[in-house]
C-alpha cells in the first residue's frame, strides 16, 4: 500500500465522521433545544426563577396532597408522607427521585414535605406514572432537581409515551431536570462527604442494583428507606452546593 | 491457582533446608583489592546455580518423605525455578546508576537456561569501590532461594590494566551447610531459652496489652494475631492457627481473652513452639483499623558495603527526623519507636476509635475529595477513598515523603555518602517494596495494609527481642542504645528478664500513643501533608521518589497552590453564615490563609473578610479565589503558554473541536482573572475601572453565548451561517489576545514589585 493511499484512507475516514455528525439532526435540535435551555435557565434566569413566596408554594403543596390522597382511594397506587424538620426558605424547587427500572417508587421533596408513591404490582405501573403527571403538571415552575441522568431521561423520552392520554412529549419537555452531580457517576456519598456533611442511613448500602429484587420479595420499605436517603442527601447537597454556587 | 497451592507454598519453605557460603567470594575480593600492588582495573564474578531437576536429591529426600506426591514433582520443580529466577532478578544494576560514583562502571547481566542460571557482574575503574562494596554487589544475589540450587558455582577473574585480558583468578563450587548454620537464627534447639522469657510475667503484661489496644477492660477490641513456630532446619515460620491443651485448633486471636493466666499462656506457647507475637494493625472486628505504623528497614546492600554501626546511625538519624517532623511540624504526640530486633526501626500510633470512618464504602475525610484524578479513585475499590487502611498508608507515606524530601544532608552519615557518591539524597529512599531501588532504605507502610508487626518478641533471624528505644520520662531515644554494640546487649533476652526482674519495668511497659479525628484533620491540611499526598496519588509511591529534583518541586508547587484554593473553596462552602460559632470558622479560615506560602495572601485575606463581613455570594468569592488561583498558576507554572494567538494557530483551533473547547475555558479564566482585578482595581480608580468593566461585560455576554453554540459547530456546514460565526470566533480570539496581553503584563509587573 502506498503512502497516497494511506492517507486517501485516513481522509475518508475523516469525512466518515464528520457526515455522520451533520446527517444526524436529530441531535442538533437537541443541542438546540438544551442552548435555549441554556439561556432560559442559566445563572440569571435561575435566580429569578427560584424566587416565589410562601404562599405559591403551599399552594402546590396543598394540590399536591389532594392528589396523593385521590391516588391512595383507589388502593392500587401507595404513599408515605412525612415532613422535615427546620427552615426552607420559600424556593421554587423539588427534589426528585425513582427508583427501579422501569421506576415503581417515585420521591418527591417539596419545601419540607416529602411524599413517596409506589405500587406494589407491576400492572399498576401505568396508574403510578398516571399520578406522576399530575403532581408534575403543577410543579411545571418549579426547578426539579435530580442526582443522576435517570430521571430526565426517563421523563423527557419514555413516560411521554407510557400515559393513557397518548403523547405529551410537548409538556415533558418544557421541565426544568437539573442534575446537580458535579460530574459524571459522581457518587452520592462522597458528595455529602465532600461537604463535610455525614450520610444519611440507608438499608441498601447505596446498592441500588438490588432494587427489583427486593421488589420482587416484597421487602417495600427498604425500597423506600433507600429512597428516602436518596432524597434527602440529594436535599442537602441542593441546599449546601448547587444553590450556593449558582445563586448570585 | 488449584487446590494444594497453599500447602505447595509451605512445602517449598520446608524445602529451603540449605544455604551457600559466599564467605571464599567475599576472601577472595579481599585478596584481589587490598594485596595486588595497584588496583586491578576490572572484576567479573560470574555465578553459575543449577536448579533442582526430578532427579535431584533434594526433590528425592522430600518424595521419599512422601511430602510430595509423584504428580506433583513436575509441578514444585518449575516453581522453585520460578522463584530462583523472581529473586535474582533483583534490579541492581538499575538501583546502583543512581549514585555518580558507581554510575557505567558496572555490568550485569543476568541468563537463564532450563538447566542453569548464570549472573554475571563486571566492575571497571576499581579505584572508585571499596571491597565490602564489591563483595555487597555480589552478596546481592545471595537470595535465599538459592538453597534450592543442587549446585551453585563461581568464577572470578581479574584484569590488571585497562588493556589486559580477563584473567581467571577463582573457578569453584560454594559449599552448602544448613541454614541454621550459616545465618544462626533461631531454632528448635533454643526453645527453653524462648520459654525463660516467656515465663517472666511482665512479658506477658506488655504483650497483652498490644494485643488489647483499647485497655484489657474494653476486651471486644482485640486484634488479631499472627505468631512465630520455631523449626529445626529453617527460619521460623508464621502461622495464625493454634493448637490449644484440649486438642482442637483455634485462632490466637480468639484462644487468648484478658482472662488469659500466665500458665495457660505459656502452655499455648510450649505445645505450639511459639518465638514471637506479631499483633496486627487490623482487629478481629472486620475493617476496623487500630495502628498506623512506619518501618524503615535497611537494604541488605547497605548492610553488606556498611559496618552495623554506621548503618545503625543512618536508621538512628532518620527516626530522629521522621519524630522531629511528626512532633513540630504535624503537632501529633511523641510516637512509640521500636527496635525491630533486626537493624530497623518501628514507629507507631494508636488510632483512636472511630478516627477512621468508611460509611458506604467511602472514607470520610472531605480533603480527600480534593486529591487529584478522582475518578480513578473512585473506580479503584482499594484507593485510600474506599479502603481506611489504603488510606492511613497513604499518610503515612506522605509523612515519608515529606521527610525524604527535607531531610537535610548532614543527617546522612558522611562516609555512606563518599562511597556512594549520593548526589541527592532522595535516592536513598523508597517508599515501596516494589520500587527498582534495591539497594536504598526502604521506608515501609506496607504493615498498615491489614497487616502485622512484632510486639515485645524474639526476632527469628538474630534471637534479639524487639525493644522500645525511647526514655519513660523524656520520650526521646535513650543515648546508650545509639550504639549498636550496646542496644545489641540491651535486646537480649537475658538482660531484658534481669531487668525485668530488678523492676525495670518502665522501660518496656511504653505504648503507642493515640492520634484523634482532628489531629489527622490537621495533617490533611493544604500547608501540611495535603500536597505530598496529591503527588503519591499522582505518581503512586513506587514513583513519587523517582523524580528528578526539578520535577519534584514543580509538582509539590502546584499541589501546593491547587490544594490551598480547593481547601479554602471547600472550607467557605461548608461554612453557614448563619451559625453561631461562625467566628471560630474565620479564626480558623484567615489561619490558614495566613501559613500559607502564596503571593496573592493580602487579597485572599480580604476576600474571605468580604464573604465574613460584607455578605457577598458564594459564587461571588468562587469567581474571586478562581481567579487568584488561576494568575497565581499562570504566573507561577505556565508564563510562557500567556501568548497570543496567531492566524494559523485560530484556524487550528476553530477545525478542531477538542482543542476549541479547552481554548474557550482558558478565554473563560482569563476573562475572569481580568474581570475580578479590574473590580479590585475600580475601588482605588473607580472611573478607569467601571468604564473597562462595562466594555468587558458586554464583549462577555455575547461571546459566552457564542462560545456555547460553537461548541456544537459541524466543520463540514459551508452554509452562510457558519462564516458568520467564523468571524465572531476571530472576535473573540482578538478579545482572547487583549486578555492574555492584560495578563502577561500585570504579571511581569507583580515581579517588578
Amino acid at each position: 500500500m502506498s503512502f497516497q493511499d494511506s492517507n486517501n484512507k485516513t481522509d475518508q475516514k475523516e469525512k466518515k465522521v464528520i457526515t455522520a455528525k451533520s446527517i444526524s439532526n436529530v441531535i442538533k435540535t437537541e443541542v438546540e433545544t438544551k442552548i435555549k435551555e441554556f439561556h432560559d435557565c442559566g445563572t440569571l434566569g435561575m435566580n429569578f426563577g427560584l424566587q416565589t413566596n410562601q404562599k405559591e408554594v403551599k399552594m402546590v403543596i396543598n394540590a399536591i396532597n389532594g392528589i396523593v390522597s385521590r391516588a391512595k382511594e383507589g388502593d392500587v397506587v401507595k404513599t408515605r408522607q412525612f415532613e422535615l424538620m427546620g427552615k426552607f426558605p420559600p424556593y421554587k424547587y423539588a427534589i426528585i427521585d425513582l427508583e427501579g427500572d422501569p421506576p415503581k417508587f417515585f420521591g418527591l421533596v417539596v419545601s419540607n414535605q416529602v411524599y413517596q408513591i409506589f405500587v406494589t404490582k407491576t400492572i399498576y405501573l401505568i396508574d403510578l406514572y398516571e399520578t406522576i403527571w399530575k403532581i408534575l403538571n403543577l410543579l411545571i415552575d418549579f426547578y426539579l432537581f435530580t442526582f443522576s441522568n435517570h430521571e430526565n431521561r426517563f421523563f423527557k423520552r419514555i413516560l411521554p409515551f407510557k400515559l393513557k392520554e397518548g403523547n405529551n412529549k410537548s409538556f415533558f419537555q418544557v421541565l426544568k431536570i437539573v442534575n446537580v452531580q458535579k460530574r459524571d457517576f459522581e457518587g452520592l456519598v462522597p458528595a455529602l462527604y465532600s461537604l463535610n456533611e455525614r450520610s444519611y442511613h440507608d438499608p441498601l448500602l447505596r446498592n441500588s442494583k438490588n432494587i427489583e429484587l427486593h421488589f420482587k420479595n416484597g421487602d417495600y420499605y427498604l425500597i423506600m428507606e433507600h429512597n428516602k436517603s436518596c432524597l434527602l442527601s440529594t436535599l442537602k447537597i441542593v441546599q449546601k452546593r448547587y444553590l450556593k454556587f449558582h445563586l448570585l | 491457582m488449584n487446590f494444594y497451592d497453599d500447602s505447595l507454598q509451605y512445602l517449598m519453605n520446608d524445602m529451603l533446608v540449605n544455604a551457600y557460603d559466599f564467605s571464599i567470594v567475599k576472601e577472595r575480593i579481599k585478596k584481589i583489592m587490598e594485596k595486588s600492588p595497584c588496583v586491578p582495573y576490572e572484576l567479573s564474578v560470574i555465578l553459575v546455580a543449577k536448579p533442582p531437576t526430578i532427579e535431584s536429591p533434594l526433590v528425592q529426600k522430600f518424595s521419599e518423605e512422601g511430602k510430595i506426591k509423584s504428580f506433583q514433582k513436575k509441578e514444585v520443580c518449575v516453581k522453585i525455578k520460578d522463584a530462583i529466577k523472581g529473586a535474582l532478578n533483583n534490579y541492581l544494576e538499575s538501583s546502583l546508576n543512581r549514585f555518580s560514583k558507581i554510575n557505567n562502571c558496572s555490568t550485569i547481566k543476568i541468563k537463564s537456561d532450563d538447566n542453569e542460571f548464570r549472573v554475571l557482574i563486571q566492575v571497571r575503574n576499581l579505584e572508585k569501590f571499596s571491597s565490602n562494596l564489591l563483595y555487597a554487589m555480589v552478596n546481592h544475589f545471595n537470595v535465599d532461594a538459592l538453597g534450592y540450587c543442587d549446585q551453585v558455582e563461581v568464577i572470578v577473574s581479574v584484569a590488571h590494566t585497562k588493556d589486559s585480558c580477563l584473567e581467571e583468578v577463582v573457578k569453584q563450587k560454594l559449599p552448602d551447610l544448613p541454614a541454621s548454620a550459616l545465618s544462626k537464627f533461631v531454632t528448635l534447639d533454643d526453645k527453653e531459652k524462648v520459654l525463660d522469657f516467656f515465663r517472666c510475667p511482665e512479658v506477658k503484661d506488655v504483650l497483652f496489652n498490644h494485643f488489647f489496644p483499647q485497655g484489657l477492660e474494653n476486651d471486644r477490641v482485640r486484634t488479631e494475631i499472627t505468631y512465630d513456630t520455631l523449626r529445626q532446619d529453617t527460619i521460623a515460620q508464621k502461622r495464625r492457627k493454634v493448637l490449644l491443651p484440649s486438642g482442637d485448633y483455634e485462632n490466637l486471636h480468639d484462644a487468648i481473652t484478658p482472662y488469659t493466666t500466665h500458665e495457660e499462656f505459656l502452655q499455648i506457647i510450649d505445645i505450639n513452639d511459639i518465638l514471637g507475637f506479631y499483633p496486627s494493625v487490623r482487629t478481629t472486628k472486620i475493617n476496623e483499623i487500630v495502628t498506623a505504623m512506619i518501618d524503615i528497614d535497611v537494604s541488605g546492600f547497605l548492610r553488606t558495603s556498611f559496618s552495623p554501626s554506621v548503618v545503625w546511625n543512618l536508621v538512628i538519624s532518620l527516626t530522629e527526623e521522621i519524630v522531629k517532623n511528626l512532633t513540630d511540624f504535624l503537632r501529633l504526640p511523641k510516637p512509640l519507636v521500636v527496635f525491630s530486633g533486626s537493624r530497623g526501626v518501628h514507629i507507631t500510633y494508636k488510632l483512636a476509635p472511630n478516627c477512621v470512618n468508611a460509611d458506604f464504602n467511602y472514607v470520610d475525610y472531605l480533603e480527600l475529595y480534593l486529591l487529584p484524578s478522582q475518578k480513578s479513585l473512585a473506580k479503584n475499590n482499594k484507593s485510600l477513598i474506599h479502603s481506611k487502611f489504603t488510606f492511613i498508608r497513604s499518610l503515612m507515606q506522605a509523612i515519608l515523603l515529606y521527610t525524604a524530601q527535607n531531610i537535610s544532608r548532614d543527617k546522612i552519615p558522611k562516609i555512606i555518602q563518599e562511597r556512594l557518591g549520593i548526589t541527592r539524597i532522595m535516592d536513598l529512599f523508597t517508599l515501596s517494596v516494589f520500587s527498582r531501588n534495591k539497594i536504598g532504605v526502604l521506608l515501609d507502610t506496607s504493615s498498615n495494609n491489614s497487616s502485622v508487626y512484632r510486639a515485645f518478641s524474639i526476632h527469628p533471624g538474630t534471637g534479639l527481642v524487639s525493644i522500645p528505644l525511647l526514655d519513660p520520662k523524656t520520650k526521646s531515644i535513650r543515648t546508650e542504645l545509639k550504639d549498636f554494640s550496646q542496644l545489641k546487649e540491651e535486646c537480649k533476652p537475658e538482660t531484658i528478664i534481669s531487668n525485668l526482674r530488678a523492676g525495670k519495668k518502665d522501660i518496656y511497659h511504653q505504648f503507642p500513643p493515640e492520634i484523634t479525628k482532628q489531629q489527622i484533620k490537621y495533617l490533611l491540611r493544604p500547608d501540611k501533608l495535603l500536597p505530598y499526598l496529591s503527588v503519591i496519588v499522582r505518581f503512586s509511591d513506587r514513583w513519587a521518589t523517582e523524580r528528578s529534583p526539578w520535577s519534584m518541586k514543580f509538582w509539590l508547587e502546584m499541589y501546593q497552590l491547587n490544594n490551598f484554593y480547593h481547601y479554602l473553596t471547600a472550607k467557605m462552602l461548608s461554612i453557614e453564615r448563619s451559625d453561631k460559632r461562625i467566628g471560630n470558622s474565620y479564626q480558623e479560615v484567615i489561619g490558614l490563609v495566613e501559613s500559607s506560602a502564596i503571593s496573592t495572601k493580602k487579597f485572599v485575606r480580604e476576600v474571605v473578610d468580604d464573604y465574613f463581613f460584607r455578605n457577598i455570594s458564594f459564587k461571588a468569592l468562587k469567581a474571586r479565589l478562581d481567579a487568584f488561583h488561576d494568575l497565581n498558576f499562570y504566573a507561577n507554572f505556565k508564563f510562557t503558554e500567556v501568548t497570543t494567538l496567531t492566524d494559523e494557530r485560530i484556524d487550528a483551533l476553530y477545525s478542531n473541536i477538542r482543542e476549541r473547547s479547552i481554548f474557550f475555558r482558558k478565554f473563560a479564566s482569563y476573562f475572569n482573572v481580568t474581570m475580578v482585578l479590574l473590580t479590585y482595581y475600580s475601588q482605588t480608580n473607580s472611573k478607569i475601572g467601571i468604564t473597562v468593566k462595562k466594555t468587558l461585560t458586554t464583549l462577555w455576554d455575547g461571546s459566552k453565548a457564542l462560545s456555547e453554540e460553537l461548541q456544537f459547530v459541524v466543520l463540514s456546514d459551508k452554509r452562510d451561517r457558519t462564516l458568520t460565526i467564523k468571524q465572531q470566533f476571530v472576535k473573540i480570539c482578538c478579545i482572547f489576545n487583549l486578555l492574555s496581553k492584560f495578563i502577561k503584563e500585570l504579571i511581569e509587573l507583580s515581579r517588578l514589585q
